[in-house]
């Protein structure tokens, strides 16, 4: 099977079918994953912002980092749920657009940054400890700033994609052609 | 009778200049509606509850500010790209009635609630109601596209 013929069948699932053909359960969707990174992605960019020290200076940072965490986390999974559902209902489309395969790739570049730093997190008690805030929790805040700005730009730019002809997806191609009626006198 | 070329706007005949404009409103509403996110989970004894909530209206208030700004700027920005379409929109009237209600309601009495040792009680209910008008904004956003 092709990628194509794949993700051909994930949209056909029958809830994504629904979801994909609603007057309002789509865009319901959209705005709660909209809502969703207003409310929890300003979490994330103010953590990264008190790491370095650019605001909040007067709430350790141990603080921020570990009272905000949960909520991150509820944050973080209600959008991730309403992005496999908006993407997997539209998969002929999404599969093949430029964009979302960069917003997948910093994604999992955003499940790297947790390996790779989870030092920084885990301990973020030494962070306020410190005379100084050490570069590596720096690097940490700023990549994140990038990934996660990178996430919300690629998303809101995958609406801007336009396949050319030979990409077009499956949907398009497999519509079958009217059968010829031939005249018989 | 005023005059005004839809095409002359660069949001309209630049192909990156929209969805540019986009990827700022999105960011900088995303700093502002989650710092005051922040200090509304605060106010619910959600988090951060050794800070006091007064203090973080003022640590936050430079940052939302900015956020504020940009994310009306860049909002106005959009508008201009094409405004008839947008006035006689329902989904934009009921974002744009919402956001000046979030706002007013943001600088009177969410944050002086905040700055004045509020009780358990008092702070609860003004949290919610700040998250459910800053819900409701992004929600109107999305609506302009499907009504």
């Amino acid at each position: 099977m092709s990628v194509a013929e794949i993700s051909h069948q994930i949209q056909s699932i029958g809830f994504l079918t629904y979801i994909r053909e609603s007057g309002y359960t789509y865009p319901m969707i959209l705005s709660t994953h909209l809502a969703t990174i207003a409310m929890f992605g300003g979490l994330i960019l103010m953590t990264d912002l008190r790491i370095l020290g650019l605001a909040m200076k007067s709430t350790p940072i141990a603080d921020v980092v570990k009272t905000l965490r949960p909520w991150k986390h509820l944050g973080l999974t209600i959008m991730v749920a309403m992005g496999l559902l908006l993407a997997t209902s539209e998969m002929d489309k999404y599969y093949g657009n430029p964009y979302f395969q960069m917003k997948m790739s910093l994604l999992i570049l955003v499940i790297i940054h947790s390996i790779v730093f989870r030092g920084v997190y885990r301990n973020p008690e030494a962070l306020d400890k410190a005379p100084k805030i050490p570069g590596i929790a720096k690097a940490a805040a700023i990549s994140s700033l990038c990934l996660w700005i990178g996430i919300a730009c690629c998303g809101r730019w995958i609406a801007y994609y336009e396949p050319k002809d030979k990409d077009k997806p499956v949907t398009s191609l497999t519509v079958p052609a009217p059968p010829q009626v031939v005249a018989t006198r | 009778m005023l005059i005004y070329d839809l095409n002359a706007n660069p949001l309209n005949s630049n192909e990156w200049a929209f969805p540019l404009t986009e990827c700022f409103h999105i960011t900088s509403f995303a700093l502002s509606i989650g710092l005051i996110a922040l200090v509304d989970l605060r106010l619910l004894g959600l988090a951060l509850k050794r800070t006091n909530p007064g203090q973080l209206v003022k640590d936050t208030s430079l940052w939302t500010l900015a956020g504020l700004i940009i994310v009306i700027t860049s909002g106005l920005l959009i508008f201009s790209s094409d405004p008839i379409r947008y006035i006689y929109n329902t989904g934009f009237q009921f974002k744009i009635a919402v956001l000046v209600l979030a706002i007013i309601y943001n600088y009177t009495i969410h944050n002086r609630v905040a700055r004045s040792n509020p009780s358990p009680s008092t702070a609860k209910l003004v949290a919610v109601v700040s998250l459910f008008l800053w819900v409701l904004v992004p929600f109107g956003g999305i609506w302009i596209s499907f009504v």
